[in-house]
C-alpha cells in the first residue's frame, strides 16, 4: 500500500520532529538507569573507596565503582566479595549490600564491591523485557534496585568484534562476550573497557593481598552449575570445608571444580594469576531462564514461576523448583551464609583469621530480608 | 574504532533524513523516521 502526499516535505519535517519527541521520552527511560541505588553503609564500613585506586586509568569512567572496606579492629586477613558482575543477577547485588550495610569485621577485612560491573548497570539486555528495577519492602519503606545487563553498556564499549580472543589464554568466544566481565580476567592495561576493569580487581586483589576471593552469580534453573561453588584448585579445600558448614545450615549445596579450559572467569584466572583463594557461588534465578513466563519484578524478588514447575515435573531442572519456586532471599541468604561459612573454614582450617559479625542468620534471611535493609540517612 | 562507528551512524542518519525529505510515500517516511530513533539514541550515546 502506498499513501502519497504533494506536502511529503512537510510530512518529512513532522516526522522527524516526531522521532525527536520519541527520542526524548526514551532518554528520560534510558538515563533513569544511570541514577545509583542508594546504599547506607553499616557501622562495620570504615572506610569507602573507589576502585580507581588500585588502577587510575578508570577514573572518570563507567567501569570505576565503589569498594566498601570493612576493617577489623584485629589485624587478620581479608576477603573480596563481588556482587554485581552480572546486574541481572540480583541476589549478587543483594547479598554485597546485605554484608555492607549489616556486617562488621572483628579480625581481618573485608572488601566489598557490589557493583563489580557498573557499566552494566545502567543498561538491561535488549530483547529480554526485563524491568529495569526492583522493589524491596523494608519495614521504613521501600528500597530500589536497579536490574541490569550480563555485559557492559555497548555505549561504553562498542562495537563488538566478531571473535572475542581471550589474551592471555588464545580461548575464542563469540564476540559479544568481549563485554562479559566474567570472560575478561586477568584483564590487561591495553585491552578493551570490561579488560580493564578487571584489570582493576586483579590489581587490588593483588595490591592488597586479599585472602579469598569470592564472586556471586546467578543462573537459569536450567543450567547443570547451580546451587553450586564453583572452586579453583587451590581453593578446594576451603571450599570442600565451607560447603560442610553450608549444608549443617540447611543449604543443599554442590561443589564444583573450576574448569581449566575455560578462561576469563574469576574462579580460573584470579586463581592462576594472584594468590588469592578463588570461588565462585552460584543460585538458582527463574527471571534468566529460556523457560520464564512474564518477565516482571514480580519473578525477579519472589522467584515463582508456572512454567519452570512443570518443567520441573518433567524432570528438565538441575534444581528443584515448585510452586514456592525460589524467590530473592532465598537466594540472598545462600549467598551470605556462603560468605560466612568461608570465613568460618578458612579459620578452622587454620589458613589464617577472618571474623565477621552482625549478619542474620540463614532461616532469618530466608524469611525476610526488610528488616535487615532498613534505608538509613546517608553518612 | 567508536568514532569510525558514529561516523557511519551519522552518515547512515543524514542519509535517511535526506531521502525521506524526496520520499512522497508517507509510510515510507514513517518507516525512516522509525528506523532514525535507535540511530540518533546511539549517536548521542544513550542507548
Amino acid at each position: 500500500m502506498q499513501i502519497h502526499t504533494k506536502h511529503y516535505r512537510i510530512s518529512a519535517a513532522i516526522l522527524i520532529a516526531l522521532a525527536a519527541v520519541v527520542c526524548v521520552l526514551l532518554s528520560t527511560q534510558f538515563l533513569s538507569m544511570r541514577e545509583e541505588e542508594p546504599i547506607y553503609p553499616g557501622e562495620g564500613v570504615t572506610q569507602t573507596r573507589m576502585l580507581s585506586d588500585w588502577y587510575p586509568a578508570i577514573r572518570g569512567t563507567a567501569g570505576d565503582t565503589e569498594v566498601y572496606v570493612l576493617q577489623g579492629a584485629a589485624d587478620g586477613d581479608s576477603m573480596l566479595v563481588l556482587g554485581g558482575t552480572h546486574p541481572n543477577e540480583p541476589s549478587g547485588l543483594l547479598s554485597a549490600v546485605m554484608l555492607i550495610e549489616n556486617a562488621k569485621m572483628e579480625t581481618g577485612t573485608l572488601y566489598i564491591i557490589p557493583r563489580t560491573n557498573n557499566s552494566a548497570f545502567t543498561c538491561t539486555d535488549p530483547q529480554e523485557g526485563t524491568p529495569m528495577r526492583f522493589h524491596i519492602s523494608t519495614p521504613e519503606g521501600e528500597r530500589w534496585f536497579r536490574f541490569g545487563s550480563r555485559a557492559t553498556n555497548p555505549i561504553h564499549q562498542w562495537p563488538d568484534p566478531e571473535i572475542y580472543v581471550h589474551a592471555s589464554s588464545g580461548q575464542r568466544l563469540s564476540g559479544s562476550e568481549t563485554r562479559n566481565i566474567n570472560r575478561s580476567y586477568p584483564g590487561r592495561t591495553d585491552g578493551n573497557f570490561t579488560e580493564s576493569i578487571s584489570y582493576a580487581i586483579t590489581q587490588l586483589i593483588q595490591q592488597e593481598g586479599v585472602d579469598i576471593t569470592i564472586d556471586l552469580h546467578e543462573a537459569s534453573p536450567e543450567y547443570p552449575t547451580i546451587n553450586a561453588v564453583v572452586a579453583h584448585e587451590d581453593a578446594m579445600e576451603l571450599a570442600s570445608w565451607a560447603l560442610l558448614g553450608m549444608q549443617m545450615e540447611g543449604m543443599d549445596i554442590a561443589l564444583e571444580p573450576s574448569p581449566k579450559n575455560l578462561h576469563g572467569l574469576t574462579h580460573r584466572e584470579l586463581g592462576d594469576y594472584t594468590d588469592t583463594l578463588a570461588v565462585l557461588m552460584e543460585t538458582a534465578n527463574a527471571s534468566q531462564g529460556r523457560l520464564r513466563g512474564k518477565t516482571d519484578e514480580r519473578l525477579i524478588v519472589e522467584g515463582k514461576d508456572k512454567f519452570y514447575v512443570r518443567a520441573a515435573q518433567y524432570g528438565r531442572l538441575y534444581v528443584p523448583f515448585d510452586e514456592n519456586g525460589h524467590p530473592l532471599s532465598e537466594r540472598v541468604a545462600r549467598h551470605t551464609t556462603g560468605i560466612l561459612q568461608f570465613a568460618q573454614a578458612y579459620n578452622d582450617l587454620g589458613l589464617g583469621t577472618i571474623q565477621i559479625t552482625g549478619m542474620p542468620t540463614f532461616v532469618e534471611m530466608q524469611t525476610d530480608l526488610g528488616p535487615y535493609l532498613i534505608p538509613k540517612a546517608k553518612n | 574504532m567508536l568514532y569510525v562507528y558514529l561516523g557511519l551512524v551519522l552518515l547512515l542518519a543524514i542519509g535517511i533524513i535526506w531521502n525521506m525529505f524526496r520520499e512522497k510515500d508517507i509510510l515510507k517516511q514513517l518507516d525512516a523516521a522509525l528506523v532514525l530513533v535507535p540511530l540518533i539514541l546511539r549517536l548521542l550515546l544513550i542507548k
